[in-house]
């Protein structure tokens, strides 16, 4: 039996993530004034519990795969690709951040974030791959396109 | 011209373009099959919400070495398709970045072919 709301689990996460960002940008106010680094040390802490958590809800959603299967989980995709946007977000800002040398301190915040960011994959793989899914009614413009590409290269192919 | 994986070509509509807009697609081909009959396999992106699907991979700036033209793009992952490279009509547009790259991969061999795609 599923026991875990891993909505809610990620929806956390998507929270604890923008506490990540407060710590951070007091990180940066405080350090034009002067040289400190606790915010950060606790902001990679923040961190590093939130990939701790997402590496368990990983390894649990694996365990309970059977269960899973066929079951609707399109609210579980939802909040974990809405966490992936922020995570690609936060990725980017500290890339551009590492980019000019005074913030080479930010390099285990970006490997944290770049493991986050892998292990949410992972989790959006088990969910996409057993949750429901219902055929189309109706085929998209897009599978038609891609059909007649296909369609059209063959042809040449064989000079029709 | 050398194809490469990875690249993103906006490839001309397959009824002619006064069908619409090309549609990016991304190489998923490498440059040695590419090469070997100039043909490659590509998979396509679409900004369309309605289409946004259990078989979509959602794409961010973040993956490519260029931001993405629009917002709310993604991999339609189920529709792959081949192409002869003469079909290309112009240059490149984007190239993804291959840590999102295996991700698509992975995700494509999960759910498209039931295989694991691991990188070598």
């Amino acid at each position: 039996m599923i026991t875990l709301d891993l909505n809610s689990v990620l929806n956390s996460q998507y929270r604890e993530n923008r506490g990540y960002k407060k710590l951070l940008s007091w990180y940066f106010l405080l350090r034009s004034l002067i040289p400190i680094s606790w915010p950060l040390k606790k902001a990679n802490r923040k961190l590093a519990a939130i990939l701790k958590t997402l590496k368990e809800t990983h390894a649990y959603l694996v365990e309970k795969t059977p269960e899973l299967k066929g079951t609707d989980l399109h609210t579980e995709i939802r909040s974990a690709e809405k966490l992936l946007e922020y995570l690609y977000e936060q990725q980017g800002v500290l890339e551009d951040h590492i980019s000019q040398s005074r913030f080479r301190s930010l390099q285990s915040a970006l490997d944290i974030t770049s493991e986050m960011i892998e292990v949410l994959h992972n989790i959006l793989r088990v969910l996409q791959k057993n949750t429901l899914k219902q055929p189309l009614a109706n085929r998209s413009e897009e599978a038609i396109l891609a059909v007649a590409r296909s369609k059209k290269t063959l042809n040449k192919l064989y000079g029709r | 011209m050398a194809v490469n994986q990875r690249d993103v070509y906006l490839l001309p509509h397959p009824f002619g373009n006064n069908h619409g807009e090309p549609h990016p697609h991304i190489v998923l081909s490498v440059l040695e099959a590419n090469q070997y009959e100039n043909t490659f396999v590509t998979v396509m992106i679409t900004s369309s919400s309605i289409t946004r699907d259990d078989f979509s991979f959602s794409l961010y700036d973040q993956m490519f070495e260029k931001p993405l033209a629009q917002k709310g793009c993604h991999v339609r992952m189920h529709l792959m398709t081949m192409s002869f490279g003469e079909d290309i009509d112009r240059p490149k547009i984007n190239t993804m970045k291959i840590v999102a790259f295996r991700q698509l991969m992975q995700r494509i061999g999960n759910l498209i072919f039931d295989y694991d795609f691991q990188p070598k």
